[in-house]
């Protein structure tokens, strides 16, 4: 064997040495990161008031983060369905039909689900008296959970409305389920906060009332409100901004 | 000391002057990287194309569904939505969803346009091709794409990953297979993105059938390798649209399969009908005040193409209520006719020029193809809606080709005061449609 042969074993022992170490450094940080998100992924499931928060953190500002936080009874039970690009449609089919504009409608098929989803998502779109880059301000007044379901009550002041109380009912499928909001009420709702509280927890009673005193406050000053007594303008004023 | 020649000199001279030009355009690079990535946080909720249809898909997704087909943005392919699904159980739950998906657009969009500088990098002046390319990065439709959510950049990517393979020359025998499996790959994860991808299916079987069909058993070899991952993929997933919706496959395919409130709203739109004159007219509006209300403009395709292309057309971008949102996007028109004419004269040139340009072959083929679906698609949905440019994202790497060969056809004497106005309108689209600046 010539010394240049030699050379060349070695050399390729040593390129041997070096892609172990480099596959080595792969492998761990591979490790690393497998259990990075298998932490991440399989985290602790926020409690009642935590998601209670997270609720009020997305609506308005992040209106797609609330999706998680609701099960299939809030939609159907908040009586907002799909509009698509017809965003009045709603109140027009409630003038055609007669019937409650809003009321809970039972959801049987994927079809119903998907158009409860796109109302919740429409009218937080749509609802221009809050910016949307700024938290609904709400206080966690108390937190009772029992079993598998839980009720959290919050303070929401919109100032200058005056505030209102918010009560979350929240269930759960089994202890590691997640908590999702079921349903929401809403006590001290005058006239002059119900479009506070229709932010705070869209549903189509409370819109079918906040528009009710848009259409007598548009027959007392003409010209004042963005609506004519018909009701046939765009449902509410363009959201701030683009 | 000796004083240096002549020669010397002016090489030190070049060096000095390329490494500012180097230095122009890696800072418009990160001032349109930067801006892009405040936009995902400043821009409005829910105010993307289709954001409701986009956010109720990756939900369904997140909950490890696939999306209603008969839903208002159901009948799309679930790659980008799947992506995003994933990204959304790994972000903690304070994160902002909206901002998360829309930065996952803006991932896409900007590895488009790497791998377009990666191809136009080896055939023209690597410096040529950075400019261009960020000239691309920093077109408005790219820009208003890439900051909001939507699949279009996904399948831009991935149709850029296809195309760029297409420019190379093709190997022989057993490679040639691996070629066309690996390509196919790419083609099919494209039309799993968007059914915009299924044109580059459409030109890859073309491409090989062309390049091969002299030898009949190399063709049969290679068309069946880079079918196998479309025929996976798609297969699966429009057996289970038209199984779900009940509709035929060109049906699941155009999305007329969606909801009756969407089909009702499409039909309200004008114009409700196309005549050729639609086709030939281009108002001044589409320079003077690109939005689609201006007059003439619903009715205009190059029109109404020309004001999403280079401006915000559509009006969901900007405040089009606004005076000084009509004046930029005046700004923005007017100052896209530079770029738009240098792509123009460039893609004249290469069909001039098809042997010193023949690896643009494949990506030529593609935006034909994308032309012609893109007229048939106006001509059956007769809508102003569907005369948008972010439909027409997949052909990036042959626009900015021509863009690129156009600016190489320059002249030395004014290739650099082209340069450097292909940069200054670069930051003046940036710096317009930055959401900052509205705020």
């Amino acid at each position: 064997m010539s010394a240049g042969h030699w050379k060349r074993q070695i050399h390729a022992i040593r390129r041997i040495g070096v892609r172990s170490t480099s596959t080595r450094k792969v492998r761990t940080v591979l490790r690393v990161w497998i259990v990075l998100l298998v932490t991440l992924c399989c985290g602790a499931n926020p409690s009642p008031r935590r998601v209670v928060e997270l609720y009020f953190l997305h609506l308005v500002q992040d209106p797609i983060g609330t999706l998680p936080l609701l099960s299939q009874e809030f939609h159907a039970r908040h009586g907002l369905r799909a509009l698509t690009l017809v965003r009045y449609k709603f109140v027009r089919d409630a003038r055609e039909t007669k019937d409650s504009p809003g009321a809970p409608q039972p959801i049987e098929t994927p079809g119903e689900l998907s158009r409860a989803i796109y109302g919740w998502l429409v009218y937080q779109y749509h609802e221009p008296a809050w910016p949307y880059d700024i938290h609904i301000p709400a206080e966690v007044l108390e937190e009772r959970v029992d079993g598998d379901r839980a009720v959290v009550t919050t303070r929401v002041r919109m100032a200058p409305m005056p505030p209102f109380l918010q009560r979350f009912v929240l269930s759960r499928s089994g202890v590691d389920a997640p908590w999702l909001i079921d349903e929401i009420e809403q006590e001290e709702v005058s006239d002059q906060n119900v479009r506070g509280a229709f932010i705070a927890a869209p549903n189509g009673a409370l819109l079918a009332r906040y528009l009710a005193i848009i259409v007598r406050q548009a027959k007392g000053a003409p010209g004042s409100s963005p609506w004519s007594a018909a009701g046939d303008s765009k449902l509410l004023t363009p959201r701030r901004g683009p | 000391m000796r004083p240096k020649s002549p020669s010397q000199h002016e090489r030190q001279m070049s060096a000095g002057v390329g490494r500012l030009w180097w230095i122009a355009v890696s800072g418009v690079a990160l001032v349109a990287l930067v801006t892009r990535v405040s936009n995902a946080f400043l821009l409005p909720p829910l105010i993307d194309y289709d954001a409701f249809g986009h956010g109720v898909n990756a939900f369904a997704l997140y909950q490890g569904q696939l999306p209603d087909p008969r839903s208002w943005a159901g009948f799309h392919p679930p790659l980008y939505y799947a992506v995003a699904a994933c990204l959304w159980h790994l972000l903690p739950p304070e994160f902002s969803v909206q901002t998360a998906l829309r930065l996952l657009s803006l991932a896409a969009g900007a590895g488009a346009v790497w791998w377009t500088n990666r191809v136009l990098a080896r055939r023209l002046e690597p410096l040529d091709a950075a400019i261009v390319c960020v000239v691309a990065f920093c077109t408005p439709v790219v820009i208003i794409a890439t900051s909001m959510i939507g699949n279009e950049t996904t399948c831009a990517l991935l149709v850029t990953g296809t195309l760029a393979r297409l420019t190379v020359p093709l190997p022989h025998g057993a490679s040639a297979v691996r070629h066309a499996a690996w390509t196919g790959v790419l083609a099919g994860l494209a039309a799993f993105a968007k059914a915009t991808g299924l044109i580059a299916i459409a030109s890859l079987a073309i491409f090989y059938a062309l390049r091969l069909w002299r030898q009949p058993r190399q063709l049969f070899a290679t068309l069946a390798a880079a079918s196998i991952a479309p025929l996976l993929l798609l297969g699966l997933h429009y057996a289970h649209l038209i199984a779900a919706s009940g509709g035929s496959l060109g049906a699941v395919i155009s999305g007329s399969v969606a909801s009756a409130d969407n089909r009702e709203a499409m039909a309200e739109q004008p114009p409700g009908f196309r005549t050729l004159a639609h086709y030939l007219s281009f108002p001044s509006a589409a320079l003077l005040m690109p939005y689609y209300k201006a007059p003439g403009l619903t009715e205009s395709v190059p029109g109404l193409l020309y004001a999403t292309l280079q401006a915000d057309g559509l009006g969901d971008f900007m405040p089009a209520s606004r005076d000084r949102a009509s004046h930029s996007g005046a700004t923005l028109a007017i100052a896209g006719i530079l770029p738009s004419a240098l792509a123009l004269a460039g893609f004249a040139r290469a069909i001039r020029r098809p042997a010193r340009y023949g690896w643009l072959a494949g990506p030529s083929l593609f935006a034909g193809l994308l032309a012609m679906a893109f007229v048939y698609y106006t001509v059956a949905l007769p809508r102003y809606s569907a005369v948008k440019a972010s439909y027409l994202l997949g052909a990036l790497l042959p626009a900015t080709s021509a863009l690129g060969i156009g600016l190489e056809a320059a002249s030395p004497r004014w290739r650099g005061l082209l340069r450097l106005l292909l940069l200054l309108v670069a930051v003046c689209d940036v710096w317009i449609l930055w959401q900052g600046r509205w705020r």
